[in-house]
């Protein structure tokens, strides 16, 4: 048995292990998140959502991969191609990639870089490159249109993003997740969120401007532009770009959890479960992806001033603003 | 300052209190709820009590009910009557207008409750209630009111006008099916 713990360990096969384990995770997370979101757009509405495949409607997702692989990739006449297909591929490896830093139990993290939320903030911003991609190979008006306000919006929004994790990088003194997460102690008056409060918030703001959520949802813009940047795009192209949607969105609540309400540390010492302290983390991270979706079918969208105002003229100020309290507050104490 | 995002919560609140409450939705393959008074479902035809007067073919916008007509002694009095051998009613085309019902003299024909018309072939949507079945696929042609004789030949010429001349001897016998 130890031995082929062993094995596990070497190099190439844990470095497949944890890749097919990481593939599995977000497809699934994508597809569970998909009948998640109807689900609760349904009961939110005062209806009951799909409920018609399976028992409950649970098989949902099967029948929607089913029958997204079987219908026909249709691109338009005069798009490139070459951009217009790996606009997709753009937008959901850097998704997927991400889940590689995060610690999910005390030893489960595939990759324990030291610099992760280094690594975070710059393969999240890739994401912005895929919207952009979709916008400008699909040769379409609408799709140029959401391309470009998702530029705007993701670039904007990278700002109070980073700004917003350096106050807990201070406290922790390092950019590995681990660590943080380590730092954070086992009882949740310990977590940052209580000592980075305006910065959870902000992160949190601007987390759901960076994943393109409803009351951000401008590169989409359902009813105004159609669809955005993804107008064009049907069958798989279609459901490989809503799966890095959710990947990431799975993506920005487990970072939130991880940074600001403990990672998988048990809110209470005394519910510490040790190696199935992964429990709490996916707790915490569903939790803050309810939260998501109560937000996207309660909230109505921002417009284009009113989401630059926000982001440049509130969020920022807040965290510069935070920044020096936690600097001062550290040199006092 | 204090009243900012205090809508953004109250909405969530409302939200939050909906996404626990009773839901409204009448699932229906399982529920049916009643239809209203006078509905208008699909078509069905009483054989027995039609006496093939045609009114409703005549009288069928769509042109989804073809009747195919013989004289038969149906009642035993001796005296051979109009009568339905083949009736079909092309649920493809009808439009629920009423008419049909409305114009028939013994009310033999009428609407139903049902309304799930569905096929997969547009053909099986053809209900057929006579002893003969109708090919649906043919257009029934409504005998033309031959009143707007004298328009119609100013309009059409005289090449048309001539050739019912030639032909209504040789035709005549065989016009009792109208189908």
């Amino acid at each position: 048995m130890q031995t082929v713990l062993n094995l596990l360990e070497m190099e190439p096969i844990r470095f497949f292990i944890s890749f097919g384990a990481i593939l599995f995770l977000v497809l699934n997370l994508a597809a569970i998140l998909t009948m998640a979101e109807r689900k609760t757009a349904g009961y939110i509405q005062l209806r009951y959502g799909p409920n018609r495949v399976g028992p409950r409607g649970l098989l949902q997702p099967a029948a929607d991969v089913f029958k997204l692989f079987t219908k026909e990739n249709v691109s338009p006449g005069r798009a490139d191609l070459w951009i217009f297909l790996g606009a997709p591929i753009a937008m959901f490896i850097p998704a997927a990639a991400v889940w590689m830093v995060i610690p999910f139990a005390p030893n489960a993290v595939v990759a324990n870089l030291n610099i992760g939320i280094l690594f975070f903030v710059a393969v999240t911003s890739i994401g912005a490159l895929g919207v952009i991609m979709a916008g400008y190979g699909s040769h379409s008006t609408f799709s140029l249109l959401g391309a470009l306000r998702g530029a705007a919006q993701m670039i904007s929004y990278e700002v109070p993003l980073i700004l917003s994790l350096l106050g807990v990088i201070m406290l922790t003194g390092s950019l590995s997740f681990v660590d943080v997460v380590n730092s954070q102690g086992p009882n949740f008056w310990g977590w940052y969120f209580l000592p980075q409060l305006p910065m959870a918030l902000t992160f949190y703001i601007a987390g759901l401007a960076e994943v393109k959520r409803v009351p951000f949802d401008l590169p989409e813009g359902e009813s105004e532009i159609v669809g955005g940047f993804m107008v064009e795009y049907s069958g798989m192209t279609w459901a490989l770009i809503q799966a890095s949607e959710f990947a990431s969105m799975g993506l920005m609540a487990s970072i939130n959890v991880t940074l600001f309400f403990g990672g998988w540390q048990p809110p209470l010492e005394f519910l510490d479960l040790g190696n199935f302290n992964w429990i709490w983390f996916g707790l915490k991270t569903a939790l803050i992806m309810f939260t998501f979706q109560w937000i996207r079918w309660s909230v109505p969208r921002l417009r284009m001033d009113q989401l630059m105002d926000l982001g440049w003229k509130i969020l920022v100020p807040i965290t510069l603003v935070w920044l020096f309290v936690t600097a001062g507050a550290m040199l006092v104490f | 300052m204090p009243q900012v995002g205090q809508g953004i919560l109250k909405g969530m609140g409302i939200t939050l209190k909906h996404l626990f409450g009773k839901k409204i939705t009448r699932m229906y393959p399982e529920y049916k709820r009643d239809l209203p008074e006078r509905s208008r479902g699909m078509l069905t035809v009483d054989m027995d009590r039609c006496i093939a007067c045609l009114q409703c073919m005549r009288i069928c916008p769509d042109h989804c009910i073809s009747i195919e007509q013989t004289k038969r002694d149906a009642d035993g009095s001796g005296k051979p009557k109009p009568y339905a051998i083949g009736f079909v009613i092309d649920d493809s085309r009808c439009m629920y207008c009423s008419l049909c019902v409305e114009v028939c003299p013994v009310n033999c024909i009428y609407h139903t409750e049902e309304f799930e018309a569905q096929a997969y072939n547009r053909l099986e949507l053809a209900r057929q209630f006579g002893e003969r079945p109708v090919d649906p696929t043919i257009d029934p042609k409504p005998p033309v009111k031959k009143k707007p004789k004298k328009a119609a030949a100013s309009a059409d010429g005289d090449a048309p006008k001539r050739a019912p001349k030639k032909v209504p001897p040789k035709k005549a016998p065989k016009e009792g099916a109208a189908a």
